[in-house]
């Protein structure tokens, strides 16, 4: 959830293109297929952690017009609460020799 | 080509994914279907055009599994979701109900009424359903019984009177049958013995069915104890086996396992028990006499004389259609067998068909007009009591028009005031269901009662409320309440908040409308409750004059005994008749015995075609049939019959003489239209001796619907005694309490002599009767419940439609209306919608009566269907005797009740309103 939030932080981007990113940025760690993507997607949606923007598709017809996805300002902030506190525990680690400090 | 396969395999894959979409929920699916098809065909050629095939293969499979992963936890969390909206629909019929239960309360005089009119139709129909269910639908303990069936053999076509189209089959012709036909998977065939079995005690006649090899197979039925005959049992020479039924295993074996092995005395053979049927197979004697069980079974050994003739119709084969295979192709089947052996066999089977009847029918025939009229009348009272109900609720929710347009202004949907009411109902019609089983389980026993122990109604123990009754009491329950509830309840919600609201809520519209819908009511209760009325009335009076039939004969104070004698001990005519003569002559000694004779069969009688001497056959469908009784000289005498014209039967009429007989007057009537019977000569169709009419006596009339047949009476000296006739006795005091003394007399004579069925000529009479009692009887206490509830209901009705009107009448009474012309106007009313509701009734009844004609009257054939005929042979009567269904009298009385009713139900409430003070009537609003 956090790698997808992650991935639209710097800009909007359609599904595809958030999945690239995460497989990416995570050495292919991180597989997302399409399913996984999507209920992620549906659940960021409903607690309004990113939003759509672009065009409406209509289901009916066949658009292929792409649905980009954007964080919203909320989502913003919890990722950057995350980050912290991420960064916190890893700092925790750091100071515990868990780690190599690479600073 | 290399380049293209990929694309399309990839193409494919996406495809499918697409197809595959449908597992997730459709609300997922619109949001995001689209773009997962999208990324997943990416995904793929992006995987292919890095790592070829095999990255392809890793990537689609794993985005397959994922789908079926994520479409499964996307489908959990909607139930999950939904389960909360299930809760508050719960909590909300709670609210609902605990509401509805207060409502109640407030008013328990109307809830009473309600639940006390429900309880008794709910409780009715709950009753005779449970009896239904238990006779008619619960499967027969058979493997797959609907396959099975019996085979008769048809008499020609007309040959019959009434009930008489089929008989037992001949051994030479179910061979026959068996090996030319290709509809059956399996035959058995079935003949009947009465062995005299003899214990430490003394000896009795028992039921006993001889059985082919295949018969415990085709029916699927195994003993629960020992073993099934093998084939060697079946050989003549192989030691005597039989297996005993539960009953008798218990009765006189005491239920011991030591009982296998165990031989038994049976006529001068020596039986060994080799198995026990299980205690619930309860299977009628599916021939011999139709109402016994059968106390054991032993393997069938044809005997020489029994394959001499195909006029040996003494057996009853029992078959299963083959898979596949209806009725009709076997009736077709069968139909050109029985040409072939006519051809074959001219002088026996000429003309004779071949019916098939299913084993079901078979059984239940009898008891389904019956039941299904009840049912049918259950079903009547059950409507009445819903429109009855509707009514109240009716007027009910017009007092109550202010409370539900205060709650629809407060913000109650038309839908949740409709549910509110409808919970009502519900509560209501729930009550009624459980008290009606509690009045069901009282009913039961009582229905039970009406019915005799040996009637051929099957599994009786079985009646009872289980599960199965329960659950047709609460869909009934739940039927009930919307019958009743809806309409008032939609009508209700109907209601302008405006209107309601101000001013007291006079009725404007919807005053109308509702009292439209409660006249419509009210003629739809006159109506039902008249056919239900004419339905009970012409059938207790079927009843009544069936009842007090002048049976032709004094009935009171005589005796039947069956006395069997065993033919292995007395073999030859001469013996046998020595036999009768000396057990005739003391039983006339036990005191207390005014006379006593001898007859084959009584009431009962056996049923022979008869050929007239001097009078050419003109086709075998015209030779008429009669009934005769082979008896002893002093039968006339003891049944105080009176000798019309010519002479009784008397000693001198001997074997040796010429052959004589007594006819009844329907007899002369018959055969001899115009002409003097006695002196003329006839003589039945099966054997070349003539009797000579020597006397005419009185009919004997029974209490059956059945037609009745012309009877002869021959002196059995001269025909040779049955191996079994019936004793009659007529005792100076009440028969039955001599009966011990008869027997005794009887068992000094001989111990051999295993007298059995002993009722008094009344109870015999009377049983042939039951049928037309308990329906009378159960049907005329429908119709008076039906009367009372329809009683009740119309005067609800229009009680309450006067009392709306009670400023209106005192409006006119200020105005100098008379009130007699106000009476008279209300009263024309609640008559114009009585007669409505009379009318209605009365086109209904005769459409009924015309729709059940072919069960109301005894049975004629027409002659194109004389299969169909078949399918109901032997088993049908009819449900009325000496009255028409239509009956004007009973029609016009009934409607007569009924509108009298109706003008009681205005009669009052309008003296009460006329009474009222004018002033005091315009201020009750």
């Amino acid at each position: 959830m956090f790698h997808i939030l992650l991935a639209v932080a710097d800009g909007e981007r359609h599904g595809y293109a958030i999945m690239q990113e995460v497989e990416s940025r995570t050495d292919g760690e991180v597989q997302l297929p399409p399913g996984t993507l999507y209920r992620t997607i549906k659940l960021l949606l409903q607690a309004e952690l990113i939003e759509r923007s672009g065009p409406e598709r209509d289901p009916l017809e066949h658009d292929t017009r792409r649905v980009n996805y954007r964080i919203t300002r909320s989502g913003r902030k919890l990722a950057a609460l995350e980050a912290s506190r991420l960064a916190k525990i890893v700092a925790l680690a750091r100071a515990k020799k868990l780690i190599p400090d690479l600073a | 080509m290399d380049d293209i396969r990929p694309n399309r395999v990839v193409a494919m894959i996406a495809r499918l994914y697409g197809w595959l979409l449908i597992f997730y929920p459709a609300s997922f699916r619109r949001a995001f279907g689209m773009e997962m098809s999208e990324v997943f065909a990416n995904r793929c050629w992006t995987a292919h055009s890095e790592g070829g095939v095999k990255k392809l293969i890793r990537v689609a499979a794993s985005g397959l599994f994922d789908l079926f992963a994520t479409a499964s936890a996307e489908r959990v969390e909607m139930i999950a979701a939904r389960r909360p909206t299930i809760r508050t629909r719960a909590e909300a019929f709670a609210l609902d109900a605990s509401y509805a239960m207060r409502t109640l309360v407030k008013r328990p005089g109307f809830a009473l009424m309600v639940l006390i009119t429900l309880t008794l139709a709910i409780g009715g129909t709950t009753a005779i359903f449970s009896v239904m269910d238990a006779a008619l639908l619960r499967p027969l303990p058979f493997r797959d019984p609907d396959r099975l069936v019996t085979l008769w053999e048809l008499l020609p076509q007309g040959a019959s009177f009434g009930a008489m189209a089929g008989i037992g089959v001949a051994p030479l012709n179910y061979i026959d049958w068996k090996a030319q036909n290709q509809v059956f998977s399996q035959m058995a065939l079935v003949g009947a013995a009465a062995p005299n079995f003899r214990y430490d005690e003394g000896s009795e006649q028992l039921t006993a069915e001889r059985v082919s090899d295949e018969f415990l197979t085709l029916l699927g039925i195994e003993p629960s104890a020992g073993r099934a005959f093998k084939r060697d049992d079946f050989n003549p020479a192989a030691p005597p086996v039989a297996i005993v039924s539960h009953e008798f295993w218990q009765r006189r074996l005491a239920g011991s396992a030591s009982a296998l092995g165990r031989t038994l005395r049976l006529d001068n053979q020596v039986v060994t028990v080799v198995g026990v049927m299980p205690s619930d197979l309860n299977l009628p004697s599916l021939w011999g006499r139709s109402n016994d069980r059968p106390d054991l079974w032993i393997p069938i050994r044809l005997t020489n004389d029994e394959l001499a003739s195909r006029r040996h119709y003494a057996f009853r084969p029992l078959a299963r259609l083959k898979p596949g295979v209806t009725l009709q192709q076997a009736d077709a089947e069968m139909a050109v067998i029985a040409r072939r052996l006519a051809a074959q066999y001219p002088g026996t089977n000429t003309g004779m068909g071949i019916g098939i009847v299913p084993l079901k029918d078979q059984l239940f025939q009898d008891l389904r007009p019956g039941l299904l009229l009840l049912l049918g009348a259950t079903s009547f009272v059950l409507l009445i009591a819903c429109v009855n109900v509707a009514n109240l609720l009716l007027v009910r929710t017009a007092a109550r028009r202010r409370e539900i347009a205060l709650r629809a202004a407060l913000g109650a949907t038309r839908g949740s005031i409709v549910r509110q009411l409808m919970t009502e109902s519900l509560i209501l019609a729930l009550g009624g269901g459980v008290c009606g089983l509690l009045v069901a389980r009282w009913t039961i026993p009582v229905v039970i009662a009406l019915i005799p122990q040996d009637s051929l109604m099957p599994r009786l123990a079985q009646v009872g409320l289980d599960f199965r009754v329960l659950l047709f009491t609460l869909a009934v329950s739940a039927l009930t309440s919307i019958l009743f509830g809806l309409i008032p309840a939609l009508e209700a919600a109907k209601c302008d908040v405006n209107d309601a609201l101000k001013e007291g809520g006079r009725s404007g519209g919807e005053g109308r409308r509702s009292h439209r819908l409660a006249n419509g009511l009210v003629v739809a209760e006159v109506s039902l409750a008249l056919v239900l009325s004419v339905g009970a009335g012409v059938l207790v009076q079927s009843f009544r004059r069936l009842d007090h039939v002048n049976p032709g004969f004094s009935s009171a104070r005589l005796l039947t005994l069956e006395v069997p004698i065993p033919a292995y001990k007395f073999k030859t005519e001469g013996s046998r008749v020595a036999v009768y003569v000396e057990m005739l002559r003391r039983v006339k000694e036990v005191p207390g015995v005014v006379s006593a004779s001898l007859a084959t069969l009584f009431p009962d009688a056996y049923i022979q075609d008869c050929v007239v001497e001097g009078r050419t056959i003109e086709s075998r469908s015209k030779i008429p049939q009669v009934a005769f009784r082979a008896i002893s000289s002093e039968l006339f005498e003891t049944l105080r019959m009176p000798i019309h014209r010519g002479r009784g039967l008397n000693e001198r009429d001997t074997n040796e003489k010429p052959r004589v007989a007594v006819i009844s007057e329907r007899m002369a009537r018959r055969l001899w239209p115009g002409e003097e019977a006695i002196g003329r000569r006839f003589r039945p169709e099966s054997e070349p001796k003539w009797f000579s009419v020597v006397g005419v006596v009185g009919d004997i009339q029974r209490k059956t619907t059945d037609q009745t047949l012309p009877e002869y009476y021959v002196p059995y000296t001269q025909v040779g005694p049955w191996q079994v006739m019936n004793l009659i006795v007529r005792t100076e005091t009440d028969p039955l309490p001599m009966a011990p003394f008869i027997r005794n007399a009887v068992y000094a004579y001989d111990q051999d002599i295993a007298i059995r069925e002993i009722k008094t000529v009344d109870q015999a009479l009377d049983q042939e009767a039951w049928r037309h009692k308990l329906s009378a009887l159960l049907m005329g206490g429908f119709a008076g419940v039906a009367l009372l509830l329809a009683a009740a209901g119309i005067y609800g009705v229009m009680s309450y439609s006067v009392t709306q009107r009670t400023g209106e009448m005192g409006l006119r009474l200020a105005l100098g209306a008379r009130p007699r012309d106000v009476r008279r106007m209300i009263i024309a009313k609640g008559l114009r919608l009585a007669l409505a509701g009379v009318a209605i009734g009365l086109i209904v009844a005769l459409t009924l009566a015309r729709f059940l004609s072919a069960y109301l009257y005894a049975f004629r054939s027409g002659e194109s269907d004389r299969l169909a005929l078949a399918r109901q042979i032997d088993q049908h009567s009819a449900l009325l005797y000496g009255i028409s269904a239509t009956d004007p009298i009973t029609l016009a009385a009934v409607s007569a009740v009924l509108i009298a009713v109706a003008l009681l139900a205005c009669y009052l409430p309008a003296r009460r309103a006329t009474a009222l003070d004018p002033l005091a009537s315009l201020r009750s609003e």
